[in-house]
């Protein structure tokens, strides 16, 4: 079941029932104070009536002058006189304890309410003759579809004197009460169910509306899941579920980064990979081309010879390739530099004997300035790979004199070499890109030299900036950003 | 036998071809640069064919083929590109062929003479020692004697003559020999060999692993 459902149908049941036993409670209340004030008024009467028939009697039962047939005459015109001006309707029986004397009622009370005269004397004996429910019991009958309040009084006193038994019955129709009872019921029951009503449709709108950021979310969750990175959540107001959205949106901007990069890493790697599959296909058809001639043809000795140096060369170029790729790969999976404050005279040492005898053997003038308490921040290690790969390039391009130098912005490698065209300079960090294809084979070069150096350069937060004219040579500056202020700022 | 102009930068690769064309018997010429190659092929000297690779210092290869064209002279790939493009342009431009490296050089020898044959330039006769074989009339004159042989003897002793000082595999010597969808078996190949022997007196030796080779005496 949604969330949404039970929330709406939850709080609607709970609504139903409140406005329900509300309307409940205030129609049995209300219709309970409208029988009692009806019952009251019927006995208040019958209370009138028997207060001023007393009155007369009292006079016509203790003149003893009068006959029984005259007294009962003159009782019945009393009780005529008063009861004809009654107002609310109602019908009464008048009986001396024996017969009946006078009766208009159209129904006869007398069931309906216990033996009026047995009901007080029990009352007496048990000291509760005093209770108005007592004296003046009342019911409330129910026939032919409409509604009696019936009230009786026993009385065998009159002035607490004179003995004089007799009973009075009152009977009014109040069906008119409990007909506004019921039609209060109706209005009643009318304002519930529309209040209920209303309450639900708010309800199910209210929840829709708060819920409905949530199937938004759940449908971008959705694109997400399906590789559509670009969908971002519109964030309106402030509230619980807009802070969920801007959470999501979060996510997604850092699902969708993470991917980017990822991408960028796999169509490097791809363009890499191409580039080697290409690089390979010229060793590998001049071993297989060597290998098989050897197998297969008859070959002079010198020819034989020869075949072997080839294939052995360009086996050393394909170990070449490989140690320089693997450096390339780990560099490109952000193996990290140690890198920690050295100085530039520490670098040169470590590259100095190297380089110095690579240089002597190609007759090349290497001079390395004094680097005086210079320091950078850097790996020597991979720093020293930068400096070899630079020095051979300069060797590569036939240079003559080749100089390194180092400043407080960083350091320079500078040749007098055949120099870059000035259209091949952006191209030249490129893997396997070689200025002059030609000139690779016979001094090994594999064209991934540049691209090392520049990993290893953003590592060290530092690039290079090459500067060249073609046959006056070239000029490598490695600049190391971060320290440039740092420097600045201690001199100044 | 025919001149081959060799359009290659890679010395490495230009050497392996320049030997094993050598080998067989033709006569090659390498060029390692673009603009070299130009001036070769206008100096006016005379090639049979050229073997040219497509990603040249100077001139590249595709742009070679106009003056290669216009002075009839059939061409023959050779290159790393495997790409479709680089394939139907070299065709449609009027290679003859096209041959991806790393190549095999019995299949670079095979689709040379394809070539020549088609051109009317392949040699009808072939000289091995003493032997003369007339590939036209179906001839082997052995010292200017006629030598009977058998026809498919005959067309063996051209295959092995036509790729002399190449091993050739028995499965090769079958399928160029019998046709592709014989199923005899290598035994076959074996036995004629023998024959060959006898009647010619050629060297043909076994070479282990590989098959035959007709070396040529020298």
């Amino acid at each position: 079941m949604k969330i949404s459902s039970k929330l709406t149908l939850f709080s609607i049941a709970i609504t139903t029932v409140a406005i329900i036993l509300c309307c409940a409670i205030l129609l049995i209340t209300t219709a309970g104070n409208h029988i009692n004030s009806a019952v009251s008024s019927g006995i208040a009467e019958l209370k009138m009536l028997s207060n001023s028939f007393h009155a007369e009697m009292d006079v016509v039962v203790s003149d003893d002058n009068m006959s029984e047939t005259a007294k009962s005459s003159l009782i019945l015109y009393v009780f005529r006189k008063y009861t004809s001006v009654s107002v609310s309707g109602a019908h009464y029986i008048l009986s001396d304890g024996e017969e009946t004397m006078y009766n208009d009622c159209p129904i006869d009370p007398r069931p309906s309410l216990p033996d009026l005269k047995a009901h007080l004397e029990e009352a007496d004996n048990s000291r509760a003759s005093n209770e108005e429910s007592v004296l003046w019991p009342s019911a409330v009958v129910a026939l032919d579809g409409r509604k009696y309040l019936v009230v009786g009084h026993y009385s065998n006193m009159l002035r607490d004197r004179i003995y004089y038994e007799h009973e009075i019955y009152l009977v009014r129709d109040i069906t008119v009460v409990y007909d506004g009872i019921a039609k209060l019921g109706v209005w009643f029951a009318l304002i519930a169910s529309g209040t209920i009503l209303v309450c639900g449709l708010t309800m199910v709108i209210l929840v829709r509306r708060t819920l409905l950021p949530l199937g938004v979310l759940r449908k971008n969750a959705a694109a997400l899941a399906n590789g559509q990175y670009d969908n971002r959540i519109q964030v309106l107001g402030k509230d619980e579920i807009t802070e969920l959205g801007a959470g999501f949106n979060k996510m997604a901007d850092a699902i969708s980064l993470h991917i980017e990069t990822l991408d960028d890493t796999l169509t490097q790697r791809k363009l890499l990979l191409s580039a080697l599959t290409h690089e390979l296909k010229t060793p590998m058809t001049v071993i297989i081309g060597y290998s098989e001639a050897l197998m297969k043809v008859s070959l002079s000795k010198e020819q034989k010879e020869e075949s072997i140096a080839y294939i052995n060369r360009e086996c050393r170029r394909i170990e070449r390739l490989s140690q320089k790729m693997i450096q390339l790969i780990t560099l490109q999976d952000g193996e990290q530099p140690e890198i920690e404050r050295q100085p530039v005279s520490k670098l040169y040492d470590a590259v100095k004997e190297t380089l110095m005898t690579a240089a002597q053997k190609e007759n090349i003038m290497l001079a390395f300035d004094d680097a005086g308490n210079l320091s950078f921040d850097m790996d020597i290690d991979m720093m020293a790979s930068v400096l070899i790969n630079l020095f051979d390039n300069a060797r590569k391009a036939e240079a003559k004199h080749i100089s390194i130098t180092a400043d407080h912005t960083g350091i320079m490698v500078k040749d007098d070499g055949k120099g870059i065209p000035e259209s091949e300079i952006k191209k030249i960090t490129q893997p396997f890109y070689m200025v002059d294809k030609s000139y690779s084979q016979s001094v090994g070069g594999s064209g991934l030299g540049l691209a090392i150096c520049e990993l290893i350069l953003v590592a060290h937060d530092a690039h290079f900036h090459i500067e060249s004219r073609q046959g006056t040579g070239t000029a490598v500056r490695i600049f190391f950003e971060k320290l440039h202020f740092d420097d600045t700022l201690l001199n100044t | 036998m025919a001149k081959i102009l060799v359009i290659e930068d890679n010395e490495s690769i230009s050497s392996l071809i320049c030997m094993n064309l050598s080998v067989v018997g033709y006569e090659v010429k390498p060029v390692f640069e673009g603009n070299a190659a130009l001036e070769m092929i206008e100096s006016g000297e005379h090639f049979d064919l050229a073997i040219v690779d497509i990603m040249l210092p100077g001139t590249d290869g595709f742009e070679l083929m106009t003056p290669l064209g216009s002075r009839n002279i059939p061409v023959i790939y050779l290159t790393a590109r495997n790409d479709i493009e680089s394939k139907v342009r070299g065709l449609k431009g009027g290679a003859e062929d096209y041959i991806v490296k790393p190549f095999e050089v019995l299949e670079l020898l095979v689709r040379i003479e394809k070539v020549l044959e088609r051109r009317g330039n392949a040699d009808l006769s072939i000289t091995v020692d003493n032997l003369e074989i007339l590939t036209d009339e179906r001839i082997v004159k052995q010292d200017g004697r006629p030598l009977y042989l058998k026809p498919r003897e005959f067309d063996f002793l051209v295959l092995l003559a036509k790729n002399k000082n190449v091993a050739l595999s028995r499965e090769k010597i079958l399928a160029e020999v019998w046709g592709m969808d014989f199923m005899g078996e290598t035994r076959t190949v074996d036995v004629h060999i023998t024959q060959l022997r006898k009647k010619t007196g050629l060297n043909i030796s076994s070479v282990p692993k590989v098959g035959y080779r007709l070396e040529e005496r020298r």
